[in-house]
């Protein structure tokens, strides 16, 4: 026989042979493979978060690039006449802004921008904002507050601190050029280096070449009906917020146990939803929106269990001097059993959702639709058992509850009110609904929720521009 | 249960179809996983980080050849993936290099399966990893070059190293005479 003939005999020997295994491993593949299963997903869920959002920031990044301003400044007789025209994604704007000097205007101690005016005269400035394209425009007349019977709020302009020293070198830079009346000059402050924020939207009262960036910073908007034009514009926002509401569960019989959920329906009653949770997103500039984040969620329910003829065996053990047991006394009594417990059903959810938003006044309006990915679930408080006696859920030595992934739809509707520039108030009722059951499959029953909530919190759109 | 439809349930994380596949081909693996590594502990590593990719990626079968062998693919790269953590070394001892006995080959082929194992798994880890790609699981020496990152060179010389050396020991322990 042959070198290669003995190689042959042991490699079909070795094919067909079964060597012993240990059943107990199964199980421990089993469940890792399932955990590991489980952080596929969620770092998938996470890069696809993550990749919509880098792709968001991209493409807002290339708007922003491709936005060219031009801004030219003219006096006219007793007004400045500043012009600021932006050409982005094929779009054009155009923003003029009337300043007459005799305004008088000053920044007071506490940081604020006052525009003032004297009981003889009225302070005026006559603003334009249009969309070439569709030839909207937005109009704003600010007139002196002092003789109003209503003042403008927006006469008041909080300035950061460290703003308020380049305004007043902006100033002073005005004052030393004085413009020739009669000719157009364009006027150049790059050196001003003023860093306007989009919280100031008055800033263009100033003819200085701010760092404009995209078309949304350069309108000036009427503070009463200043969101009409929330179209054409792209940002992120980041929502926090806490709710409470209602769980509905449902059990299912899994293994014909009928009797033993009715049973288990009847001790365990719902209570309340409690949640609390923070998002971040991003709307384009068609309305569409797409958000993610985490939210921390308890379905609270309460256990009431009575049992008139309860038997409770216990034993008690006697030694000797030497710690050797003599006797065991088995004591049994027999009495009333109360017992009423607090269950709580703890989730970690990391939603995916995708929505539509309008913007009407100082309203906004709308609604997301999603999936979310449980990450962690804890349960905690006593039920009973398919042997029809009570345990706590903690200890859950028969492994009833999943402790790992499951996965939800939901949908919301969120209405926000805006309280600061860049901060809405905002109310969102949610509904949700698990795709899957908090128990484990060996488990005769299938528990799962659905949840109808109020959430209640503040959206903050950084570098907002109303 | 057929196959496929097996494959479907482990797919969607059904236990019972895990289960299955687990009796069907736990045993069969167990054998390769016992021909690469050295000790049962290890083997037993080996088999379960290997059912785990199974499990994990069984959604990547196409229905195309055999399950087995789909498999005991992943199990084998698993194992090598494992070893690869080690520090293969590749021994130069020459005392079997030029060892050339004229062995009865038939007393080779009438070792029992466990016989075998218990042989391949006391091989020096380089000469074991090389033998085991080639001889049981169908390898070329260029792709164990590749696995291993190793030379064509150096994977034949393993090979003939260690045929040799379970040539001289396997022989010298049967006291056959050369």
């Amino acid at each position: 026989m042959s070198t290669n003939n003995w190689e042959k005999s042991w490699k079909n020997q070795l094919d067909k042979y079964d060597s012993p295994v240990d059943s107990k491993l199964f199980e421990s593949i089993a469940s890792k493979a399932a955990v590991k299963s489980g952080n596929t997903y969620l770092f998938g869920w996470l890069g696809l978060g993550f990749a919509v959002l880098s792709s968001a920031i991209i493409i807002s990044g290339m708007n922003s690039k491709s936005a060219q301003n031009n801004i030219s400044s003219e006096k006219k007789s007793d007004q400045y006449q500043v012009s600021i025209s932006q050409k982005q994604s094929g779009w054009d704007y155009l923003t003029t802004a009337l300043y007459k000097p005799a305004l008088a205007h000053e920044f007071n101690n506490s940081g604020k921008f006052i525009l003032s005016g004297s009981s003889q005269g009225q302070n005026e400035i006559l603003l334009n904002s249009k969309e070439e394209h569709t030839n909207e425009s937005v109009r704003l007349t600010v007139k002196n507050s002092l003789t109003e019977r209503n003042p403008v709020s927006s006469n008041i302009i909080n300035v950061p601190s460290e703003v308020h020293s380049e305004l007043q070198s902006v100033e002073s830079i005005i004052a030393s050029n004085p413009l020739n009346e009669s000719e157009k000059q364009i006027i150049d402050f790059e050196d001003a280096n003023v860093r306007f924020g989009a919280a100031m939207p008055l800033s263009v009262l100033f003819p200085v070449k701010s760092k404009l960036k995209s078309a949304h910073q350069v309108k000036i908007l009427d503070p009463d009906n200043c969101f009409n034009d929330a179209k054409g514009r792209s940002s992120f926002y980041v929502d926090a917020f806490v709710g409470i509401g209602n769980s509905i569960r449902s059990l299912s019989s899994v293994e014909n146990q009928i009797p033993y959920m009715n049973l288990r329906d009847s001790l365990e009653k719902s209570w309340y939803n409690s949640a609390v949770g923070a998002r971040l997103g991003f709307i384009l500039s068609s309305g569409m929106a797409i958000e993610t984040g985490a939210e921390y969620q308890v379905h609270n329910e309460i256990f009431e269990y009575k049992n008139e003829s309860e038997v409770r065996i216990t034993y008690k053990y006697h030694y000797d001097q030497f710690g050797i047991v003599t006797r065991i006394d088995t004591i049994t009594e027999l009495g009333a059993r109360n017992l009423r417990t607090h269950n709580k059903y703890q989730q970690i959810t990391i939603p995916l959702r995708l929505g539509y938003t309008m913007e009407k006044g100082r309203w906004m309006i709308g609604a997301r639709l999603g999936v979310g990915l449980h990450i962690w679930n804890h349960q905690q408080g006593v039920i009973l058992d398919n042997t029809y006696q009570t345990y706590k859920i903690e200890e859950d030595p028969q492994e009833y509850f999943n402790k790992n992934w499951g996965m939800q739809y939901n949908a919301s509707l969120q209405i926000g009110y805006r309280i600061l520039p860049q901060t809405f108030l905002m109310i969102e009722p949610v509904w949700n609904s698990q795709s899957n059951g908090i128990t484990q499959r060996p488990y005769t029953l299938e528990q799962k929720y659905q949840t109808l909530r109020v959430n209640i919190g503040v959206r903050f759109v950084p570098g907002s521009y109303y | 249960m057929s196959e496929k439809e097996i494959v479907i349930g482990c797919i969607n994380g059904e236990l019972k179809a895990q289960r299955i596949l687990f009796d069907r081909f736990a045993g069969k693996m167990m054998t390769v996983c016992r021909r690469y590594a050295g000790q049962s502990s290890d083997a037993e590593d080996f088999f379960q980080e290997s059912f785990i990719r199974v499990f994990q990626n069984l959604h990547q079968f196409q229905f195309q050849g055999s399950l087995e062998g789909w498999i005991r693919r992943v199990v084998v790269n698993a194992c090598i993936r494992q070893l690869s953590k080690r520090k293969l070394t590749y021994s130069l001892d020459s005392d079997s290099v030029f060892f050339e006995p004229e062995v009865d080959n038939l007393a080779l082929s009438s070792l029992s399966e466990e016989e075998i194992l218990s042989w391949i798994s006391s091989m020096p880890l380089g000469y074991k990893t090389v033998f085991n790609l080639v001889v049981f699981d169908g390898f070329s020496h260029k792709e164990v070059s590749s696995m291993m990152n190793i030379d064509e060179a150096t994977s034949r010389s393993q090979l003939l190293k260690g045929r040799k050396w379970l040539q001289k020991r396997v022989v010298h322990a049967q006291n056959i005479k050369i």
